[in-house]
């Protein structure tokens, strides 16, 4: 057994004989050396929260955790609606309108000029920047949130 | 009863309790496990107000993440690891190092605790215990919990890794070398006073 592996049983000696109420009387000097210092690190701290802070917190937990249930089915049938609404806006336009844009795109693409298609690219590229940005902040977010 | 008595049953009709949303059943929960949590973040940031208000992000937070908790490991070591969770980010915030300081801080405990402390007006061996608790106050954040996690709350090394996300080799050599600076520190302060 080396130095620290015996200052190691020595301090952990210390701790059991102190956890059993120093029951262990003839502790070597090496692991006596420690009881004072097991002593100190078992002694109670004084806990500076109030009487009522169990009641308050489950009071404010309770108070988050509804107003979080009652906004998210709101928001949540808002949502379909709206989608609903504009698919069907979309479906109706298309079907009115959708005969002429079909015939409309070819003129279109004809007179754009060359450069046209690295404008489409970088839209396409500013479209992709923000929706990794917005998947790097949810992430972040969701990590941040999490109990570790 | 205190929170080191309960069983992973217990613990586990409790959750049960507060996720079916019986009343009441989260004030006991948070009744039962303040006292550890105040331990957990009080060791680390040493400020009361700012202690009280971690206490309460943390039990906002066990609430919310309750349905997450499986129980192989105790409650207690969860709530353990959200307090100390909680209390590492909030240091982190402010900058300040939870862990081990250089070899030349770690060996001026006593020299730190003597500041914070007035020799004069104290006997030899009240001086000693306030040495002591000085020299516990001067240890890194990581150091302070890992001990009081250890000794006060006597949660196993395995528990505790659980707890800081740490390899129990590296909380036992965490043990082992704050409890040895702190001997030293004793040592030092005898040799002072006498």
């Amino acid at each position: 057994m080396n130095t620290d592996e015996r200052e190691w049983q020595a301090q952990e000696l210390a701790a059991k004989a102190e956890r059993a109420g120093n029951v262990l009387l003839d502790l070597d000097p090496l692991s006596a050396g420690y009881v004072p210092i097991v002593r100190a690190l078992r002694e109670p701290m004084a806990v500076g929260l109030s009487d009522d802070f169990a009641a308050r917190v489950a009071r404010l937990a309770a108070a988050r955790a509804s107003a979080a249930g009652a906004d998210s089915p709101m928001e949540n049938r808002m949502l379909i609606a709206l989608g609903l609404v504009l698919g069907l806006s979309a479906l109706a336009s298309a079907i009115i309108y959708g005969g002429n844009w079909f015939s409309a795109i070819p003129a279109a693409f004809g007179k754009l000029g060359p450069s046209s298609g690295s404008w489409v690219l970088l839209l396409a590229g500013c479209l992709g920047l923000s929706w990794m940005g917005e998947q790097v902040r949810q992430r972040n977010e969701s990590r941040t949130m999490s109990p570790r | 009863m205190d929170a080191d008595s309960h069983t992973l049953a217990d613990d586990q009709a409790l959750v049960d309790e507060v996720l079916a949303g019986r009343p009441g059943a989260f004030e006991r929960l948070v009744t039962r496990y303040q006292k550890l949590c105040w331990h957990v973040i009080h060791r680390m940031v040493r400020h009361a107000e700012d202690t009280q208000d971690l206490c309460q992000e943390t039990f906002l937070r066990v609430h919310q993440y309750l349905h997450q908790y499986r129980s192989e490991s105790a409650l207690k070591s969860w709530i353990a690891q959200v307090a100390y969770s909680v209390a590492k980010r909030h240091l982190e915030r402010k900058r300040i190092p939870i862990a081990e300081p250089s070899e030349a801080d770690g060996n001026s405990l006593l020299e730190q605790a003597r500041d914070d402390f007035d020799i004069e007006s104290a006997s030899i061996e009240s001086q000693s215990a306030a040495h002591l608790h000085a020299a516990i106050e001067c240890l890194p954040p990581m150091q302070r919990t890992i001990l009081t996690l250890y000794h006060l709350e006597e949660l196993p090394i395995g528990e505790i890794s659980l707890v800081t996300g740490l390899a129990e080799g590296t909380i036992k050599s965490h043990l082992f070398r704050s409890r040895k600076q702190l001997r030293d520190a004793l040592g030092e302060s005898m040799g002072v006073a006498a």
